[in-house]
């Protein structure tokens, strides 16, 4: 890390990045009930090819979105961050996806305006509420982690943690894994995450990427589907 | 949004490995720059015509012809390449404007292939704008990435509210019968695409990077063990978009070689169908019945099947 950070920033990101911040990661399963159902994720390896690979698609979008508006918040950039929102959301393939991003955008939003009592945040949090802007997720958290006074390379940890945090969290209610098994694919993704990084610190908001088709397709069988546990 | 890729200041972030000079003709130099602009308008006879157009090799069209016996009054043109393969250095660019009410069917006379590369890469940039009430079904045939290809798309597209658009892109693995068969072995694939409208209020955008000596884009969440790649883009207006959302079948079926997913894009500007398939004239008979039922519900006329030489 280039930066050092502080004993109350570490303490935030911990809060922050908890599976129990009451933002509703829980009732998500990005898309791996229709991969468990469509039996593309059936055993260990290949749930953890999948999480590593859901990863990677946020790695290189939510990640650089997150990233930018971090920066743009220590700017005090607003437009900057107000653009990446839209392009960001505007990248969002299905409903599903789009609500989700807007939904833990919001109780983000919601749970560190009173906290952090900060105007842009504030602003944000109007802006949120009268549909002027999306509140995407990634956008939020890095707005929030810039007013913590989180570096750019723990907030985007935190980003890639969430992604494959909800995947493995989701995978305990609904394939036949266990708490041993998660863990251990989640510790081994640090490498991964330290190389992505790498790669997307260089990127803007423009270049955001990623490609996977048949996340995407697991996505619309879900979202044209019937049979739920979870909101995608 | 992509602005030149002519100066090195403008090259994107995952093509500044691949910029050296080529020891043949410079890229972009002359016959490596090809510039296509089509502008097509309805007549007074209610005829879609090509009014307007400029070429320059290796890009090429002839004429509109009037062949779809459901919409003869419908402009087809086939984009063809005079150079064979896009090669090291190519530098395309196309502009396709639809006049108020026209309707245009728009394709290739063949596959795209992209040669191997050893210095550069080849690129395309595209702007199509459809003006109020017009209809184009874009429909090219695959692009095929042979072994160390390395290819960058820039798309914009500019779709009045009343206007439909089909947008359909197809990529393949690679050669399949060439030597024991090419699977990914290209450098690099860079594809954007841009949707706004004429007053630049962003409908959605995407970019797919895939690279596969980096990343191998064959496991789980990526292709997922298909071999070909198929993104149609329809923009359409609401009640369209809801009808056809509703009629398409989402389904993953691995053992007939075919997954398909339908999402709806973001502003209710239209939709998105993504194809994995295994053999190119399945993925191709899925986009066909999928513009089929755009065409209906547009248009009150099916898309019949293509012809049989195709």
């Amino acid at each position: 890390m280039n930066h050092t950070m502080d004993i109350a920033s570490i303490f935030h990101l911990l809060q922050l990045s908890d599976s129990a911040f009451p933002i509703g990661a829980f009732a998500f399963s990005n898309t791996l009930e229709s991969a468990s159902e469509q039996n593309i994720v059936n055993d260990s390896a290949s749930l953890e090819a999948y999480t590593r690979e859901i990863v990677r698609s946020s790695a290189f979008t939510d990640g650089v979105a997150a990233l930018v508006a971090l920066q743009a918040t220590i700017d005090n950039r607003y437009e900057a961050i107000a653009t990446a929102d839209k392009l960001l959301f505007c990248s969002k393939a299905g409903d599903e996806a789009r609500r989700m991003t807007q939904r833990m955008g919001l109780k983000l939003t919601e749970i560190m305006v009173p906290m952090l009592r900060h105007e842009l945040l504030d602003d944000w949090h109007d802006d949120i509420s009268h549909a002027r802007t999306a509140g995407t997720f990634a956008v939020s958290l890095g707005i929030v982690a810039a007013l913590c006074h989180i570096p750019r390379e723990a907030l985007y940890s935190s980003v890639c943690y969430g992604a494959a945090s909800i995947v493995l969290g989701a995978a305990l209610r609904s394939t036949r894994t266990t708490h041993l098994t998660t863990q251990l694919i989640l510790f081994k993704l640090g490498p991964l995450i330290e190389a992505l990084y790498a790669e997307a610190a260089q990127l803007d908001i423009e270049q955001m990427n990623s490609f996977a088709p048949q996340y995407d397709i697991m996505a619309s069988l879900h979202e044209k589907g019937s049979k739920r546990l979870f909101m995608n | 949004m992509l602005k030149g890729w002519d100066s090195i200041a403008e090259f994107p972030h995952e093509m500044q490995r691949y910029i050296a000079s080529s020891r043949g003709a410079p890229a972009g130099s002359h016959g490596k720059k090809g510039f296509l602009r089509l502008g097509f308008e309805r007549d007074a006879d209610g005829r879609t015509i090509l009014r307007d157009w400029e070429r320059r090799a290796p890009l090429i069209v002839q004429q509109a012809l009037y062949f779809d016996e459901e919409l003869p009054d419908m402009a087809c043109v086939y984009i063809l390449s005079s150079g064979g393969p896009n090669v090291d250095g190519d530098r395309y660019e196309q502009i396709v404007t639809l006049r108020r009410g026209s309707s245009v069917h728009l394709s290739t006379g063949a596959a795209t292939k992209l040669a191997e590369m050893r210095y550069n890469y080849s690129s395309m940039r595209q702007t199509i704008r459809l003006e109020a009430d017009s209809y184009l079904e874009y429909l090219p045939e695959p692009i095929i990435p042979c072994r160390h290809a390395r290819y960058i798309s820039d798309t914009r597209l500019i779709v009045e509210e009343s206007a439909t658009l089909i947008y359909a892109e197809t990529y393949l693995a690679g050669r399949r019968h060439f030597g024991l068969g090419e699977r990914f072995q290209f450098d690099i694939l860079s594809l954007s695409t841009r949707a706004e409208r004429e007053n630049g209020e962003l409908l959605f955008r995407e970019k797919y990077i895939i690279q596969p000596p980096m990343h191998s884009p064959e496991g789980v969440g990526a292709m997922g063990g298909f071999e070909i790649f198929a993104n149609v883009i329809l923009l359409t207006p609401k009640a369209i978009a809801d009808d056809i959302y509703s009629s398409t079948e989402a389904f993953y079926c691995p053992e007939r070689g075919l997954a398909a997913g339908i999402t709806r894009l973001h502003s209710a500007c239209g939709l998105q169908y993504k194809i994995l398939g295994r053999d190119s004239g399945e993925v191709k008979q899925l986009i066909r019945a999928f513009s089929s039922a755009v065409r209906m519900r547009v248009k009150g006329h099916i898309l019949r099947p293509d012809f049989a030489w195709r």
